[in-house]
């Protein structure tokens, strides 16, 4: 081979691989995304049930309720609506009423949602990034609490 | 007193940079050897001046000294002596002052160590360093300023975030400091052979062994930080795709990827251009992780400093030097002499796919990160990427790479022979399906994937192996004779099979844990037993405790496994006092088959508690393997072939990055 | 004085240091052609070496060498022109170059560092401080003291009971709640410690009478069953469990045996107001804001100057409106406090709380210019001026 096919060889296997990788790419993202919702959007069915999806908001106060074995149901608010949430599971550290908390699950026909994953914020002064900015879109004025713990 | 001076320290070694960037370069380009050689004293003064300002920071942090504004919002006087140190960078002001001290180190022992380069190429790898920390040393000056001070100072300070409290955590930024800073030595020798228009020999030479710290420290790094989530975080998990640990894992695969065309280079000089392209890119996406760590434009459960002001800043910074980099390799590239030729199969071969694997891994990990930001930016929708999107695009593209890896070291160089290197991996290859079929026996559950993937671990395994084997003619002549060449082997041959048999063992411990784990989280009154994956845990209780600046909750297991003790595990929630934040510490019994991993839950009303069991099997191979990684580097970085120019400076360099 | 000899010291040095190769004559250039030649002659030795160890074949060996070979021809043959002379930009220039840096280097690094740097600040460690004579300490250097005394003898209830209050006014209501809940329990129950306990724990939850809170009151209302502050706050307290009719009655009950004179009479009969929905008259509001300082958990009157949040009843009114009221409301009220803050700029409470409430808020940009404002009124290192420094640090607001 002279040099030039060899180049090519090289330049068409990259290109082939880079389409390869690129086909996978976007398979990846229409299948595994997961959206963000608040409870509002939840509330006007911008969701269909069975959907996975990621529920933010705050834990609404007086709403937790342990159930039998590690069975947790609460309610996750915007302050303008509210979703009940079943989870089965040890709940974080930080999952408190009143504060901000991000769940992954789905939502049930009968308007319940299941949720697998609960993260609550990290520290004092966290709240998930995308809780905060939904809630100030609602309306619902945060402290500077709303941002962020110094740094890592 | 010392405060202040390491404040000046600081304003004058910025001041330095300045000097340091413009001198050297400007003697380059009109050939004035004295201008050139300023930039090695000012290299020296730089690194010195930041150590004295580190040193001062350091200071105000061990005695407490909250008149600093910095010493009060992250420490407290309460906190173990250990804590107050690595609270020095473990905030963001700290950390940048770190990543420049770091920066400036690396110019300092091009300076020290850099006396058989070129002067030219030399004075304009200072110049390019120096920009840098130019750059970098304004930010922190202007926008992050740790020396700012409070009068009248607080008489306490505010404690250091609790999650960060903790030996790994302490010392993971320092490692993947290293690492990302130290490939801004490629960056700037691949800045200045751009300016120049060719590459020395030299080049490869310096570039490979700086990667390959840099490599070294990053996966250490990484590791650390992996490992502190994985005991810290109570999820038992080890690795989760966030934003954050992907910032990190991006430079590490350009990373791997320099390192191994920068071997091509040194050793053929072929794919300069690529290389070049490659150091600039690896660099970028360090500063890119810099950016999205410290900028807080990033969705993540660590979530770090958010200041506008700062993100604009870095992100000028990081525009700057990734777009004046590429685009003077746009008008330059074209001026280096292209090298050495080669079959499609040889070494070289080898190392290109190896390359084009890596590269294009790097593209769908940097694509799963910034997709959701730029969604966001543009359509407003606020999404996440998790890990079943890098299930499906990351991992289908290390499986060609894990199998033609252990093919690399075997072909020979400009034309291999793949036959003989497949005759010479049957060994492995066959190792490996015998341990497919035990581990489906075996299991039979999980996924159809994992046994495949367990058999291509053992097979890297096998292959690093064989590949010594192969060349000390094991089996072929005397065994005298394959001593003999076994310790007469080049150190960096039992370097790459050192790193290469990590990746296998890492494979293993991926695959063992992702696939079989067994999980329960149930609820257990003080006095019940349970059973998991072969051992009987019964619940003692749990009982309170106080440490030096926290309270905890300690609950204890008793462990028997057989009907014999084993030990006792002691899960706790703590809450400590500044600032008052709790948090959950697993307690982890380790054994060679798997760790037995236990998280104390929340209080139920019948006097129970909801526990969290796990068990993780072979999980300590993953960090094994990055160990072995890691010492593998070192191995290879020893081998005093790597040393540049005549014998006669031949003490020294090559452990010096190590320091 | 030490201070700046050492800063004229290390400019001096780093000046000499990096300078020192312009004017030296003895530097040599290691030219790009020699320092290639070098390396190929490196890996020659190093073939050579690795057949004398058997490692490669003769063959492989020769046709490394073959290839070094083309190498070493190609680089003779580039005979690129090589920097080799010391000529450069000439001597003249040089001298100018070294002149130029030194002076530029001690300019920018003096006025850098005066611009940023704190000179006259000596350093203040930890360890030291804890034996400062009184005199010379900061009330934060006292509590400091007193919290060290606590962490070593937690069960001191004393050392609570001095440190409960100070909390409170510094507006730290969760450690008060703490510090004034520890000293219940070691010194035993007093009206005090229980208002100040139920005070601090309303403030730290926004205004909301919590259960603890609500229990305290309730003992406190068992030994002084005419303790208006503890009426009051159980009313509020009724009305926000949704029982407005009971609240109601509780406002007049206390309105009722409220002694004439007594200022707190008309934020209740506000809250009365709100409760039975009755309009309130314009400008009341105006005036119960002002009066806010009335309504004092110990019942008493205090002057305006205790550096606190919105009053009793602000809050309270806040509670029972929608999001969107209340932030209407909120942003109302912080605009009548910057308007009476211009007219009125001596105010430090004022501005604590203006700033804070900004920020709560999220107007960063507001905030800065407030704390900016009020840093304008009050003199350099003023004491108020401190607490506006604390304030910004405490508020991640910069200096």
């Amino acid at each position: 081979m002279t040099r030039k096919q060899k180049r090519g060889v090289l330049i068409g296997g990259g290109v082939a691989l880079l389409a390869v990788a690129a086909i996978l790419v976007m398979f990846a993202l229409r299948d595994t995304i997961v959206f963000f919702q608040t409870p509002s959007d939840v509330a006007a069915h911008k969701v269909e049930a069975g959907k996975r999806f990621r529920l933010g908001g705050l834990v609404a106060e007086g709403s937790v309720k342990r159930g039998a074995g590690t069975k947790v149901q609460f309610a996750v608010t915007d302050t303008l609506e509210t979703v009940n949430v079943t989870y089965e599971g040890i709940l974080p550290d930080l999952f408190r009423e009143g504060q901000g908390v991000v769940t992954e699950g789905k939502l049930t026909d009968a308007g319940l949602f299941v949720a697998d994953t609960v993260l609550a914020k990290h520290d004092e002064n966290y709240m998930p990034p995308e809780v905060a900015d939904a809630l100030e879109k609602k309306g619902v004025k945060l402290g500077q609490g709303a941002t962020h713990p110094g740094n890592q | 007193m010392i405060i202040e001076l390491g404040h000046f320290a600081l304003v004058l070694a910025v001041v330095v940079a300045l000097f340091q960037m413009i001198v050297p370069m400007w003697g380059a380009r009109t050939g004035d050897v004295r201008m050139m050689a300023t930039g090695e004293p000012a290299a020296l003064a730089q690194f010195i001046l930041l150590l004295l300002s580190f040193c001062a920071l350091t200071y105000a942090y061990v005695t407490s000294d909250f008149s600093v504004a910095n010493v009060t919002a992250n420490s407290h006087s309460a906190k173990p002596l250990i804590y107050r140190i690595s609270g020095v960078w473990g905030n963001h002001e700290g950390s940048m002052l770190l990543w420049v001290l770091i920066l400036a180190l690396f110019g300092a022992l091009v300076a020290v160590f850099g006396g058989n380069l070129p002067s030219r190429l030399r004075a304009n790898v200072l110049s390019v360093q120096s920009s840098i920390a130019l750059a970098f040393g304004l930010f922190i000056l202007f926008t992050s300023n740790p020396f700012l001070r409070l009068d009248p100072a607080p008489f306490e300070g505010r404690g250091l975030n609790p999650i960060l409290q903790d030996p790994a955590l302490a010392f993971h930024p320092p490692f993947l400091y290293a690492g990302y800073v130290g490939f801004s030595m490629a960056f700037s020798f691949a800045i200045a052979a751009l300016i120049e228009g060719r590459t020395d020999a030299a080049w490869a030479r310096w570039v490979r062994p700086w990667t390959l710290a840099a490599w070294m420290f990053l996966t250490l790094g990484i590791a650390m930080g992996s490992w502190w989530a994985y005991y810290e975080l109570g999820w038992g998990g080890w690795w989760f795709w966030d934003p954050v640990e992907n910032a990190s894992f991006m430079p590490w695969l350009a990373g791997t990827a320099l390192l191994h065309s920068a071997l091509v280079m040194e050793k053929r000089e072929a794919l300069k251009v690529w290389t070049v392209l490659l150091a600039i890119l690896t660099f970028s996406l360090s500063l890119m992780g810099t950016f999205l760590v410290r900028s807080g434009v990033l969705t993540s459960v660590h979530a770090f400093a958010v200041d506008p002001e700062r993100g604009v800043a870095i992100l000028g910074i990081m525009v700057l030097f990734i777009g004046g980099g590429l685009t003077l390799y746009a008008f330059r590239a074209g001026q280096l002499r292209q090298g050495g030729l080669f079959a499609p199969i040889s070494r070289e071969g080898s190392l290109v796919l190896n390359n084009v694997l890596l590269t294009t891994a790097t593209v769908t990990v940097l694509v799963g990160t910034l997709y959701p930001l730029a969604l966001e930016g543009v359509t407003g929708e606020k999404i996440s990427v998790g890990p079943p999107y890098f299930n499906m695009t990351f991992v289908p593209l290390m499986v060609p790479l894990l199998l033609a890896m252990p093919f690399g070291p075997l072909l020979a160089w400009k034309r291999g022979d793949i036959r003989g290197a497949a005759e010479r991996l049957a060994a492995a290859a066959l190792v490996a399906v015998v341990v497919m079929v035990a581990v489906f026996a075996m299991f039979g559950r999980g996924p159809w994937l994992a046994p495949v993937m367990f058999a291509i671990g053992v097979y890297i395994m096998g292959g690093a192996i064989s590949e010594l084997a192969y060349r000390a003619k094991l089996g072929l002549v005397p065994f005298a004779e394959t001593r003999r060449r076994f310790w007469n082997f080049p150190r960096s041959v039992f370097g790459t099979a050192l790193a290469h048999f990590g990746v296998g063992l890492m494979v293993v411990g991926i695959t063992a844990t992702t696939a079989y784990q067994s999980e329960q989280v149930i609820l257990m009154k003080p006095g019940e037993s349970r059973e998991i994956s072969g051992y009987d845990l019964t619940f003692r209780g749990v009982a309170p405790q106080r440490g030096p600046n926290y309270r905890e909750q300690v609950g204890k297991f008793e462990v028997h496994q057989n009907g014999a003790f084993v030990t006792t595990l002691s899960p706790s929630k703590r809450v400590y006092d500044a600032p008052p934040q709790a948090t959950s510490e697993a307690g982890i019994h380790a054994s060679w088959r798997g760790d037995l991993y236990t998280v104390l839950g929340d209080a139920q009303e019948d006097g129970g508690y909801s526990i969290r069991l796990y068990f993780n099997p072979l999980v300590r191979f993953i960090w094994l393997g990055a160990l072995i990684m890691f010492v593998g580097g070192a191995v290879s970085l020893s081998d005093r072939r790597l040393r540049v120019g005549a014998p006669r400076r031949s003490r020294g360099f090559a452990v010096a990055p190590a320091e | 004085m030490v201070l700046w000899i050492g800063f004229a010291a290390l400019t001096a040095a780093v000046i000499a240091v990096i300078t020192r190769p312009l004017l030296s004559a003895r530097v040599q250039a290691a030219a790009s052609r020699q320092a290639d030649l070098a390396v190929y002659r490196d890996q020659m030795a190093e073939i050579e070496a690795e057949r004398a160890r058997g490692l490669i074949e003769a063959a492989e060996a020769e046709s490394a060498r073959a290839e070094l070979g083309r190498r070493v021809l190609a680089v003779a043959g580039s005979g690129q022109g090589d920097d080799t002379g010391t000529t450069g930009i000439g001597e003249r220039y040089r001298s100018w170059v070294s002149v130029a840096s030194a002076v530029l280097i001690a300019l920018a690094g003096a006025g850098v560092y005066l611009s940023l740097g704190a000179p006259d600040l000596p350093s203040k460690p930890h360890a030291a401080r804890l034996t400062t004579p009184n005199q010379n300490a900061t009330v934060a250097d006292l509590i400091g003291r007193v919290e060290a005394e606590l962490r070593a003898h937690p069960e001191d209830g004393r050392g609570w009971d001095v440190l409960a209050p100070v909390y409170l006014r510094l507006q730290r209501f969760a450690e008060a709640a703490n510090a004034y809940a520890q000293a219940i329990r070691l010194q035993g129950e007093s009206p005090k410690r229980l208002a100040g306990f139920a005070e601090a724990t309303i403030l730290d939850n926004d205004g909301i009478v919590t259960e603890p809170a609500r229990k305290a009151y309730q003992r406190l209302l068992e030994s002084q069953p005419d303790f208006a502050e503890a009426r009051f706050w159980l009313a509020v307290a009724l009305e926000q469990d949704g029982k407005g009719d009971a609240a109601a009655d509780a406002y007049r009950a206390l309105l009722a045996s409220a002694p004439e004179d007594a200022r707190w009479k008309e934020v209740v009969a506000q809250r009365l107001a709100t409760v039975t929905r009755q309009p309130v008259e314009a400008g009341n509001e105006n005036k119960a804001e002002d009066k806010t300082a009335a309504v004092q958990p110990n019942g008493l009157p205090e002057s305006s100057e205790t550096p606190r949040g919105p009053s009793a009843a602000d809050i309270a009114a806040a509670q029972s409106m929608t999001a969107e009221q209340r932030s209407q409301f909120i942003s109302q009220m912080v605009t009548q406090l910057a308007a009476r803050l211009e007219q009125k700029p001596d105010d430090l409470a004022g501005w604590i709380r203006l700033v804070r409430a900004y920020t709560v808020l999220g107007r960063k940009d507001d905030a800065l210019a407030a704390l900016d404002r009020a840093r304008k009124t009050f003199p350099d290192g003023s004491e108020n001026r401190a607490a506006l420094d604390g304030l910004a640090v405490e508020l991640g607001l910069g200096t």
